[in-house]
């Protein structure tokens, strides 16, 4: 659920959503969702003082009930 | 809405909810014990179009079926802003704890249906089951308690830290009331409105 959530987030804040690449790594702690995209991009996903991204990981974490760990990160 | 009803609508705005065309590959059960990683192919999502109204309703639509299908929204449309109430389903999910879950669904439906390029904006409030406006209330009462405190002792008083959120909802009230300014002072987590004499 999270991943839906956090992929359709990110392809609806960036110009060139045929750029991105979503990764997960999941392993006994929880789950990463590792996110590339176009270099201009990265400044809409990451949002004045992290605020976008600190969002997307807010909203992530809520749609597991805080069941499973979830990191969201931007590859640069 | 019945099911009927509901199916036809998410067609209409582009999201379909039959199970054998789900947009992601569903993920393996990898064993927990080894890290691994997999790219995820990412189905191409519709792009939001349509007037502000139609682009709010259909991200949010589609957003919170990630939450619980179970949620509804209403949105009405004033002169230069939206409002949006959540409904159905489990409040406190989407709240979250001091209302950040909230907050953050508010901030990143600002970032995403109101994108420049997109055309005129407006500013999209969402409440969830009256939760902001009772809360907004109970912040415009303490807003007339400080200014009254004010007015009677002449000193200024300051106020709990608050987010950006609560403090505009102090300012709001108080912008009205010629005998008392507020400003905002501190920073980060510790920013509160100080209201002072005029």
């Amino acid at each position: 659920m999270s991943l839906e959530l956090v992929t359709y987030i990110v392809q609806n804040l960036v110009l060139e959503p045929d750029k991105l690449q979503i990764g997960v790594k999941r392993d006994g702690r929880g789950t990463r969702i590792e996110i590339s995209c176009a270099p201009d991009d990265a400044g809409r996903i990451i949002g004045r003082g992290g605020r976008v991204i600190n969002s997307i990981r807010t909203l992530a974490r809520a749609a597991t009930d805080g069941r499973e760990r979830i990191e969201v990160h931007l590859l640069d | 809405m019945a099911d009927n009803d509901l199916d036809k609508y998410l067609e209409d705005i582009g999201i379909s909810t039959s199970e054998d065309e789900g947009l992601e590959p569903a993920l393996p059960d990898l064993p927990v014990a080894q890290e691994q990683s997999l790219n995820v192919a990412i189905a191409p999502a519709a792009a939001l179009k349509g007037s502000i109204e139609e682009r709010c309703e259909s991200f949010l639509v589609h957003l919170l079926l990630n939450f619980d299908p179970a949620y509804a929204v209403e949105i009405s449309s004033a002169e230069e802003e939206l409002n949006v109430d959540i409904f159905g389903g489990d409040p406190g999910k989407i709240i979250g704890r001091n209302g950040r879950t909230l907050a953050a669904l508010e901030y990143l439906t600002n970032a995403v249906v109101n994108r420049e390029e997109l055309g005129p904006r407006k500013r999209i409030n969402i409440d969830v089951g009256g939760y902001k406006r009772r809360r907004d209330e109970r912040l415009r009462g303490t807003a007339r308690k400080a200014a009254s405190r004010v007015r009677k002792t002449g000193f200024a008083a300051e106020l709990e830290p608050m987010s950006a959120a609560e403090r505009r909802v102090i300012h709001m009230e108080l912008a009205d009331d010629a005998s008392v300014v507020s400003e905002s002072a501190g920073e980060g987590r510790n920013r509160r409105v100080v209201v002072k004499p005029s």
